[in-house]
């Protein structure tokens, strides 16, 4: 069965090379343009494994969307990926609080994402 | 004390630009910028803390095209398309100038970015000073308006003044947490 991720960011652009990059990796790719709608995504695809998550979106942010997911116990174990233009080590201190497991910072390349994604894979 | 700020962030306004679009594949030459350049897609970040304001970066369909991650996708970039990827651009920059601001202690908030597409765009400063750059690219030029405030309160140390250590920036870097 092919592994299900779920990619949360503002940018059409990011979500596409991100589903490009990962579905070409054997993924199984379903997309979300804010914590909200990633929120309601998580609720009707309770088998995603892991959340690629932008930090800085209109509605509800990255942190929020993370922070809410810890709160509801069925998706407390999934597995947080930060993806973000940003570095400052407050926010990564935030996540790693939250319960993200890795912080990627864009721009990036494909391998590198690949990369990341197939270290985290390992403790899915 | 703001003089010195000053120049820091005219500097990191020019270096950051090209830096981030040589990621993206397109190599940038700096220009004197000019009053009234002529760009049809605007990208625009807020932000607020120790500085406040707005970062604009205008440009055009071609250059923004030449630097899409997906223009070798087989097929044409819409305008959509385009404006997205605009607004991605100066989130990016933001984040960028971020990185490199909080290397000095200077601490800021920004945004999701906006995008806007028009033929006679034309930038008026708020408030403070602009800090300006432009540059020209595979298409066209692309201008950098930084328009911030100051904070008064803001303590700078000799040391503050030093170029940020991290002069590359920290692109691609992972964290494992």
């Amino acid at each position: 069965m092919r592994r299900k991720v779920l990619i949360v960011d503002d940018s059409e652009t990011m979500r596409a090379m991100v589903s490009s990059t990962l579905g070409a990796t054997g993924f199984e790719v379903i997309e979300a343009s804010d914590g909200v709608q990633g929120l309601a995504r998580l609720e009707e695809h309770p088998d995603v494994q892991l959340v690629v998550c932008d930090v800085n979106m209109p509605r509800m942010s990255g942190l929020e969307m993370l922070q809410a997911m810890k709160r509801e116990p069925r998706h407390a174990d999934l597995t947080v990926l930060m993806l973000t233009a940003q570095s400052a080590p407050e926010l990564v201190a935030r996540a790693k609080t939250a319960g993200a497991k890795a912080w990627l910072v864009k721009p990036f390349k494909a391998d590198r994402l690949v990369q990341v994604v197939n270290a985290l894979s390992v403790a899915v | 004390m703001h003089a010195r700020l000053s120049e820091l962030l005219e500097r990191y306004v020019s270096r950051c630009g090209p830096e981030l679009l040589l990621e993206h594949g397109a190599v940038l030459t700096r220009l004197e910028p000019q009053p009234e350049p002529s760009y049809t897609l605007a990208g625009i970040v807020g932000f607020v803390g120790d500085l406040s304001g707005t970062l604009l970066v205008g440009s055009n369909a071609e250059l923004i095209g030449a630097c899409h991650p997906l223009r070798n996708g087989g097929r044409p970039l819409t305008e959509r398309m385009l404006l997205d990827w605009i607004a991605e651009l100066a989130n990016q920059l933001m984040g960028r100038l971020k990185a490199r601001l909080s290397e000095h202690g200077l601490s800021i908030k920004f945004s999701a970015p906006i995008s806007l597409a028009g033929d006679r765009m034309r930038h008026l400063a708020a408030r403070g000073r602009t800090y300006r750059a432009a540059f020209e690219g595979p298409g066209g030029e692309v201008n950098i308006w930084f328009d911030a405030e100051i904070k008064d309160v803001i303590a700078c140390p000799e040391a503050f003044f030093d170029d940020a250590k991290d002069a590359t920036g920290s692109e691609g870097d992972v964290i494992f947490l």
